[in-house]
């Protein structure tokens, strides 16, 4: 695939994530002591979805631009660090330390977990 | 529809932004992943400033704040390549790039945001001290 196309297809890609992203963040509002859910489901879901492209991308079954453009595009836009960084941290802030320790024992726990998940799957499938 | 318009382009902006700091610093995967670990701490220290500054000004429009925060910032910072490159550290074996992926990302990355806030209320413009912002998360 030409590099500009791959290019301006990453960028168009991490775009849509950002959109589906936001999406979720007003479906789901933050109630401002629980778990922020929407980071968290994205998180995770971008976290399987990548794991199972690059597991894909082994041995060259699945194209390397088709595979940049989804995990570098639509992963990366989808997924985010700093709205979870800056939720948990205002966790801290309110004192609900509670919520804000689980955050990211599940996000780090569950996002490397899934990642692997995803990868195994694909790689033992394909 | 505008906030959204704002959330789409920005967040294209966002990933070309990170695209160019991946290709600035490449990787093996024998190396910890420096490209996600500078994204994450700058992008975690710039949403956290302005949290504390641009989002608490009631002059501020919504899609300005959405096109900034779940676009540039959301889409420059990035946390599946923290779980991928973790993960396919220890599936190599190379466990001191694990660390260092997840560490840096945990630590530094929290630091930054928290120092982007404190940075932001006590430094640009504090109107309620110890604002909470967690119930504007819908913009953030």
């Amino acid at each position: 695939m030409n590099p500009w196309l791959t290019f301006a297809c990453v960028l168009v890609a991490g775009g849509v994530g950002a959109v589906a992203r936001y999406s979720l963040q007003r479906a789901l509002p933050e109630k401002g002591t629980g778990i922020p859910r929407a980071v968290l489901i994205v998180n995770m879901f971008g976290s399987l979805l990548a794991g199972a492209t690059a597991g894909a991308m082994v041995d060259g079954k699945l194209d390397t631009a088709f595979g940049v453009i989804v995990i570098t595009g639509l992963c990366g836009g989808l997924t985010t660090f700093s709205t979870f960084a800056v939720e948990t941290m205002e966790l801290f802030r309110v004192d609900a330390w509670k919520s804000g320790y689980l955050n990211i024992l599940i996000t780090f726990v569950g996002g490397v977990g899934l990642a692997t998940v995803g990868f195994v799957l694909t790689r033992a499938v394909l | 529809m505008r906030n959204f318009v704002a959330v789409f382009v920005g967040g294209m902006l966002g990933t070309a932004a990170r695209f160019g700091v991946d290709s600035l610093f490449p990787h093996s995967i024998t190396e910890p992943s420096w490209n996600t670990i500078i994204v994450n701490v700058v992008g975690s220290f710039a949403l956290g400033m302005l949290t504390g500054t641009l989002w608490i000004r009631p002059s501020t429009p919504a899609w300005l704040k959405a096109g900034l925060g779940a676009g540039v910032l959301g889409s420059f910072t990035t946390f599946s390549a923290v779980a991928l490159g973790t993960s396919m550290a220890v599936m190599s074996g190379h466990f001191e790039v694990a660390i260092i992926d997840l560490g840096f990302a945990l630590i530094w990355g929290l630091l930054a945001a928290i120092l982007g806030i404190f940075v932001g209320t006590k430094f640009f413009n504090n109107p309620r001290p110890g604002a909470v912002i967690v119930d504007e998360g819908v913009d953030l």
